[in-house]
């Protein structure tokens, strides 16, 4: 444990390497851009608005979370920073779980921050009791989605150039998500359909959802730390 | 090593020479002192041919060994072995007792590495530097650290990226020093160093060996650093083991003959193990016992000296048309 602990305080360094700005400007992102764009768009269609933004929102910060997997390696991978990680006192298998232990805390951070969100808009368009409860259904879609998307990409980092992994994630990634939403709202009656069939066939008891979905993010975690401990252990530095 | 054994290995014959002289003086060395560093029978293949074979040699606690030969030889592909950044074929390593693959993270705690070229985020500031290593090791010494840059005139507040040449070396080795490693390894630090960067690096060596805890391996092309500094040497070329033992038997066991060209005669290339051939005569390297055999006129015409290490590097490494038949013995 103790030689994971050294493991993040070096990766730390390297995501910091910028200063403590950029990672608050990271997490702050979300909660800031919504109440901007709430004050500016907010009208007649107030808490529609506010819906909209805050799923749009919610999946561009999904895929900056995600491009949080490459930070370490991106300032790793300038000059010979590398081969610290073959000075280091900690074995090629800590590290890896070093940066697990990163996907984890780092999913935790964007939970909470999309949570409180939600309110943070309403409360900033004055229509704090129209509310309602938080979207636990799609806070927890959005953790699924943060988990999976993460796991693939970190492992993908130990076989390719972080950077380039960086701007497919951010720039690509983020273009699906408003691709995704400009079809959703150009053929929205079928997807509500599809929603609809869904939540009733699929995804109709929230419990068998639930475990159904930890179980699977399990599985994709641990098959990519497993792979990504092989990938680095194979590495020549 | 279990008995003092120098291997003048070229590509096909190995010849072992024992003297009693010698025997004496390493087993002296090995059975009073643990040893820092010990390398048996290490092995590695790259794909592009490149072979390093069969390197073993040991490096008791307390003394610096210079690791010399060409470019291209495998000094830094030996280091890299050392410190499992790449992947061993064969052989053992161990570090203070403990095996640099199965204790990977004891035997790296105990070690402080200095490269040629900074392993530092270019962005850091030195302070920064500090925050991201001094986690990574339970003897980080905070005090020392702040010692060793007063002493290097190292600002805390510049970025590495502003930093000279000299002064990265030095802030690597400010790193290294300041966990109390006792094994510093260093990997060609003083090339593109000016006299005075190299004197100030070998007068800090020995004040780190000083007090017989801490030992050094030293990789280096520049071999006129080790001249006054190394006390061993194992010297590697072409991915071979050539020697490896105390620097002075290194140095003792060869001459250079010079002489001009109508004197190399067909019993100097004999016994020659490198000839070097220039316009006005040639530099030839030969064993110190071959030298007894030059007699009469023709001894009076050649000039026989010691040889240095660099001379020994280069006459041992010429093309295969002036390798003399000495080498093959």
């Amino acid at each position: 444990m103790n030689s994971v602990i050294r493991s993040m305080r070096v990766d730390w360094a390297r995501m910091t390497s910028a200063g403590y700005g950029m990672i608050a400007g990271y997490v702050l992102s979300m909660p800031i851009l919504m109440a901007v764009l709430t004050l500016v768009l907010s009208g007649d269609d107030t808490v529609a608005v506010i819906l909209w933004l805050y799923k749009y929102l919610a999946g561009l910060n999904l895929m900056m979370y995600v491009s949080f997997m490459t930070f370490p390696s991106v300032y790793q991978d300038m000059g010979n920073n590398a081969d610290m990680n073959g000075l280091m006192p900690v074995s090629r298998r800590n590290q890896v779980l070093g940066r697990y232990a990163y996907l984890l805390l780092f999913g935790v951070v964007f939970v909470v921050t999309t949570a409180l969100t939600y309110p943070l808009a309403f409360a900033v368009a004055g229509r704090l009791g129209s509310m309602g409860a938080l979207p636990w259904g799609m806070l927890a879609a959005l953790l699924f989605a943060y988990v999976v998307l993460a796991a693939i990409v970190l492992t993908l980092v130990y076989r390719f150039k972080s950077q380039t992994l960086l701007y497919v994630v951010v720039f690509a990634g983020s273009g699906l998500v408003l691709c995704g939403f400009v079809l959703a709202a150009r053929f929205s009656e079928q997807v509500q359909m599809v929603m609809g069939w869904l939540g009733s066939h699929v995804f109709s008891s929230v419990w068998i959802t639930g475990v159904l979905g930890v179980v699977i993010a399990a599985v994709v975690l641990a098959g990519s730390y497993l792979l990504s401990v092989r990938l680095y252990e194979r590495k020549e530095m | 090593m279990t008995s003092a054994t120098y291997f003048f290995a070229e590509m096909h014959t190995e010849v072992m020479m024992t003297g009693e002289r010698q025997t004496m003086a390493l087993d002296t060395i090995a059975d009073a002192t643990p040893l820092a560093l010990s390398v048996n029978g290490v092995g590695k293949r790259y794909d592009t041919g490149f072979r390093l074979d069969d390197i073993t040699f040991d490096l008791p606690a307390g003394y610096i060994m210079g690791l010399i030969g060409p470019n291209g030889a495998g000094k830094s592909t030996l280091i890299r072995l050392i410190l499992n950044m790449v992947r061993r074929d064969a052989g053992s390593i161990e570090v203070f007792g403990l095996d640099n693959i199965k204790d990977e993270e004891r035997v790296k705690e105990q070690l402080g590495v200095v490269f040629d070229s900074s392993y530092f985020v270019d962005v850091w500031t030195v302070n920064k530097v500090e925050h991201a290593v001094r986690g990574l090791y339970s003897t980080w010494n905070h005090r020392l650290f702040g010692d060793y840059l007063r002493r290097f005139g190292l600002d805390r507040r510049k970025k590495v990226k502003e930093l000279s040449r000299g002064m990265l070396m030095k802030l690597m080795l400010a790193v290294a020093l300041s966990h109390d490693a006792r094994l510093l390894i260093l990997d060609e630090p003083t090339s593109g160093l000016d006299v005075l960067a190299r004197d100030e690096l070998m007068d800090i060596l020995h004040e780190y060996i000083e007090d017989g805890e801490h030992t050094v391996l030293f990789s280096t092309h520049i071999t006129s650093d080790l001249e006054n500094a190394a006390d061993f040497i194992t010297y590697i070329t072409r991915g071979r083991l050539y020697f490896t033992g105390p620097k002075d038997e290194f140095l003792d066991a060869f001459r250079v003959v010079k002489g001009g060209l109508g004197d190399l005669d067909e019993s100097l290339r004999e016994r020659a193990v490198g000839i070097h051939r220039y316009e006005t005569g040639f530099d030839a390297l030969q064993r110190v016992e071959d030298i007894r055999d030059l007699r009469g006129a023709r001894q009076s015409r050649l000039l026989v000296e010691p040889a240095s290490i660099d001379e020994i590097i280069r006459l041992t490494n010429v093309k295969d048309g002036d390798k003399g038949k000495g080498n093959t013995r």
